[in-house]
């Protein structure tokens, strides 16, 4: 067998795992649980199609997921261009910081900012209030519960912009901005340039965030099963409900409706997907735009509309990172009131004092990641050295393979997981949680590595030969320094992704592993707000600090990257 | 057409651009000279609009654009690479600054049809740029440039990535496709050769200031500054001074007109010199074979002349040979 085939093996078999765990779901849900299980039946999709419940569900959640993986595409690229064509070298840099921000902490701190800012006790309320735009705090909108689901898009949207921001980016900056230049002299104006010439060109990464994006919409546990009413519920919510619920029957149903929403989530993205595709290929419309204020002169000291939104971003993002972190800190702040009355650490003696759960939470959390950590950036090493030598466009189209699990909506991908898990007689133990930590990090460290792999190059391995360098001694002293950062980067995606975790460990862990997460989901769904505010800072700090380490790193190293799109 | 009054621009706080004005006619052939990294580039930048200077006024048909960003100036730039776009066809980027100006279809297709034509490469309507050789994307981004049919178009170097025979070819055609259309082009290139035969008009750039500027022949063969000589290769040069309407130095006596007495150099183009054969002062002391001529390098008392020609007679290093001086040669101010 080929060595780079050969070399793909591991991962194949992780992948292998999650199509076997779909497969094995498909065929639950044909199992006739009165028989002795040899016989296919249809009945379990027939009872679950005629619910009215389930369609009302199933829409719902498409809903949410189209709406937000919209506004993270729309919005996403338009803050990677701001970004990538930004003159304001330090709004550049904050704006990426933030949105750096936004892409690594966990949704669970994220759906945490959302009752604190979007809640009818919250600051939006309160501010409301303040300004004498309501008058009681009932008559402010209820964000989070409704059904319109504006909490959950919120949420949705704080995690999908950045993301869809910063894949685009690492495709935007490196396009020749004389494109630009070219562009302007022939009378494009800032989003006819975006339209023709920066959308076609980042087509394929921004199809490929989007799809990501709306499946983990389509598929989130915790967000809908936080925020959400009972009815409409998001399928994810009731999906999960439906498994735990007792008797055979609904576990059944429980598979026909994973598969349901596999195959509407399926059907939904590829309609989307295409529309979308349609659209950044087209450069047709651009007419629609003005083409440039002909002959107008622009005013000296003019700000631009650019800076204007990465500004705004800026705001939208910090300000409620920083609530948390002020909230954290309060004595009180009693509702309606604004400016907290005193500051104490209360809550921090509280919650790492008396807590006796925090500690080992904290210990198990840390072990789970770095192993995660480490396993996920050997195998993404082994995957990348293979997909590094391949032609531009296979690679990519392993790559994508790679990605399935993050193209299958979450809740789906986990129970199928169990699945597996409890075939294999791994289910509730820290292994389990382990492998499928690993799943969901190694397409990102694949990413990361491979771009580092086709940076370097294998003229430099000629190179080396030709000096009499062995294979060994050139892995030694010339790859592994030179990947260093990169394998670091790619270890701290794995630990983050790890350490941010709620549904798998839940799953899986089956109570048997009791990480950080599963110590702060107590506190939001029981409101304690300090409790949470004190764990969402902790948080924030442990992503942020060891996130900006590893991009400083790669930042500073010299070594050349490429990237696989 | 353009006009620029004492332009000035920064960039990192370093001066690069220092108060240039010039004036470019209808129809003209303007050529920026300038060695690597003097400014030409950034100059060109700040015409088109896509850099605004700190100081000075950029007067377009006589009206103040310096305020004006490029895509409201609309004056289409060539640079040194093709810079097609790459996910457009041939058609498409030929295409691109009629559809911002909101042509219709039918309008588009005529106008890029005929500039196909005009450029040679009908038949490369459909293909994507990254199949293209060199040669063939510069000749698109040059018709890209001419679609919209501005008369004022700035090229930067347009041809230094082709190979000599191409560029020389290619040149040509940009000449009379110039004539033809009656276009004003502000045409920038460090090569001397280039300049002179393309140019109505040059513009010779040193670190960001105007050093000369005149029709190709008075560069060449009058210029009024040393650096200028010396950079347009005009011939040799000889210090000395003028005394009594006479340029004295050490290869003897000149007339000399217009220049007051004092010290002076004395320009004395390669050509301008006749060699015999025969016992003289002058001893050869290199030769070069240009295929169509030859350059030799002689050396008369302490000073040495290069003289270009088609000599007949055989000449060998170390050879005394007879040389005879124009009686009128161009002078500068030392
Ligand atoms: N963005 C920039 N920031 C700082 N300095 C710059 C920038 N762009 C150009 N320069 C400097 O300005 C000077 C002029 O650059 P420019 O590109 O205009 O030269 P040029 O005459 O076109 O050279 P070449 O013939 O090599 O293209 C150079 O010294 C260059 O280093
Ligand atoms: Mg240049």
């Amino acid at each position: 067998m080929n060595r780079n085939i050969r070399r793909l093996l591991p991962v194949m078999a992780l992948i292998l795992m999650v199509a076997g765990g779909l497969v094995l779901m498909f065929i639950t849900s044909l199992t006739d649980p009165g028989d002795s299980g040899a016989a296919l039946t249809l009945i379990h999709y027939r009872t679950l199609l005629n619910q009215s419940e389930f369609w009302t569900n199933a829409f719902y959640s498409l809903y949410l997921a189209v709406v937000a993986s919209l506004l993270a595409a729309v919005v996403g690229t338009l803050t990677a261009y701001g970004i990538a064509t930004s003159e304001k070298a330090v709004l550049r840099r904050l704006s990426e910081r933030v949105m750096q921000a936004g892409l690594v902490l966990p949704y669970l701190y994220v759906v945490f900012l959302a009752f604190l800012l979007l809640g009818q006790a919250g600051l939006l309320s309160r501010l409301a209030l303040a300004l004498g735009a309501i008058d009681s705090p009932e008559s402010f909108p209820p964000l989070i519960f409704d059904t319109a689901g504006v909490g959950m898009i919120w949420v949705y949207a704080f995690k999908g912009i950045p993301f869809v921001a910063l894949m685009s980016l690492t495709v935007m900056t490196r396009i020749n901005g004389h494109y630009r230049s070219v562009a302007r002299t022939l009378g494009a104006g800032r989003l006819q340039q975006l339209i023709a010439i920066y959308l076609p060109l980042c087509r394929r990464v921004i199809l490929w965030s989007c799809l990501v994006h709306f499946a983990y919409a389509l598929g989130s546990f915790e967000v809908p099963h936080l925020m959400s009413a009972f009815s409409p519920r998001p399928l994810s919510a009731s999906l999960y409900t439906l498994y735990l619920r007792p008797g055979l029957s609904s576990y059944y149903q429980a598979m026909a409706q994973g598969m349901m929403m596999l195959v509407l989530g399926a059907a939904t993205a590829a309609l989307y997907l295409s529309l979308l595709n349609r659209l950044l290929k087209s450069t047709t419309y651009f007419r629609w735009f003005p083409a440039s204020d002909k002959g107008k002169d622009t005013p000296t000291g003019f700000i631009s509309a650019g800076s204007v939104g990465l500004v705004l971003i800026s705001v939208l993002w910090l300000m409620p990172m920083g609530y948390v972190i002020l909230f954290s800190f309060v004595a009180a702040i009693p509702f309606p009131e604004l400016i907290p009355r005193g500051f104490s650490l209360q809550f921090w003696e509280n919650t790492l004092g008396r807590n006796a759960l925090f500690l080992p939470g904290l210990y198990t959390s840390v072990r789970l990641a770095f192993l995660t950590g480490l396993i996920t950036t050997l195998l993404g090493m082994v995957t990348a050295r293979s997909l590094s030598r391949m032609e531009p466009s296979s690679s990519l189209s392993w790559f994508a393979l790679i990605s399935l699990p993050l193209y299958v909506p979450a809740v789906v991908l986990m129970l199928s997981l169990h699945l597996v898990m409890l075939r294999l007689s791994l289910a509730n133990t820290g292994a389990a949680v382990l492998t499928v930590h690993v799943i969901i990090s190694l397409p990102y460290a694949t990413a990361i590595l491979t771009a580092y792999c086709k940076g370097i190059g294998s003229e430099l391995e000629e190179t080396a030969k030709t000096l009499g360098c062995s294979t060994i001694q050139y892995h030694r002293k010339v790859l592994l320094p030179l990947m260093m950062p990169g394998l670091f980067f790619s270890f701290c995606i794995g630990f983050l992704l790890s350490f941010s975790e709620l549904f798998s460990v839940l799953l899986l862990g089956g109570g048997n592993v009791l990480t950080f997460s599963m110590i702060m989901y107590p506190a939001l769904t029981s409101s304690q707000w300090g409790t949470g505010a004190v764990m969402g800072t902790l948080f924030l700090a442990i992503h942020l600090s060891l996130f900006y380490l590893a991009d400083g790193w790669v930042r500073r190293s010299s070594s050349q990257t490429d990237y696989l799109f | 057409m353009l006009e620029l009054v004492n332009v000035s621009k920064k960039l990192d706080r370093q001066s690069i651009i220092q108060s240039v004005s010039f004036r470019t006619p209808k129809g003209c052939f303007h050529t920026i000279l300038g060695d690597s990294g003097t400014g030409k580039t950034t100059l060109l930048k700040l015409i088109a609009g896509l850099e605004k200077p700190e100081e000075g006024h950029i007067l377009l048909e006589g009206r103040d654009v310096t305020a004006v960003p490029a895509e409201g100036r609309r004056i289409p730039m060539i640079f040194q690479q093709p810079l097609l776009f790459p996910h457009l066809t041939v058609y498409q980027n030929i295409a691109f600054g009629l559809e911002t100006a909101g042509w219709n279809k039918g309008k588009i297709r005529n106008q890029v049809q005929a500039l196909l034509a005009v450029l040679q490469i009908s038949e490369l309507e459909l293909r994507i740029p990254g199949t293209l050789s060199g040669g063939q994307q510069q000749r698109v981004s040059i018709a890209r440039a001419l679609a919209p049919g501005n008369p004022l178009v700035l090229m930067d170097e347009p041809f230094s990535s082709l190979d000599p025979s191409l560029r020389r070819e290619l040149g040509q055609q940009v000449k009379t496709l110039q004539r033809q259309m009656n276009l004003t082009v502000i045409f920038v290139t460090h090569d001397v050769t280039e300049a002179l035969q393309l140019s109505d008009e040059i513009l010779l750039l040193k670190e960001g200031k105007v050093l000369e500027s005149g029709t190709p022949q008075e560069l060449y063969e009058r210029p009024k500054k040393m650096a200028t000589a010396r950079f347009m290769e005009a011939g040799n040069l000889v210090e000395g001074s003028v005394v009594k309407g006479e340029f004295h130095c050490e290869l003897g006596c000149f007339l000399s007109v217009g220049i007051p007495e004092g010290p002076a150099t004395g320009l004395i183009p390669e050509r301008g010199i006749c060699v015999t054969s025969g016992d003289g002062d002058a001893r050869i002391i290199d030769i070069r074979y240009l295929g169509k001529s030859r350059r030799v390098k002689v050396l008369v008392g302490d000073i040495s002349l290069w003289i270009e020609g088609d000599f007949q007679c055989d000449l060998s290093i170390g050879q005394t040979v007879e040389i005879r001086l124009p009686e009128q040669i161009h002078l500068m101010y030392s």
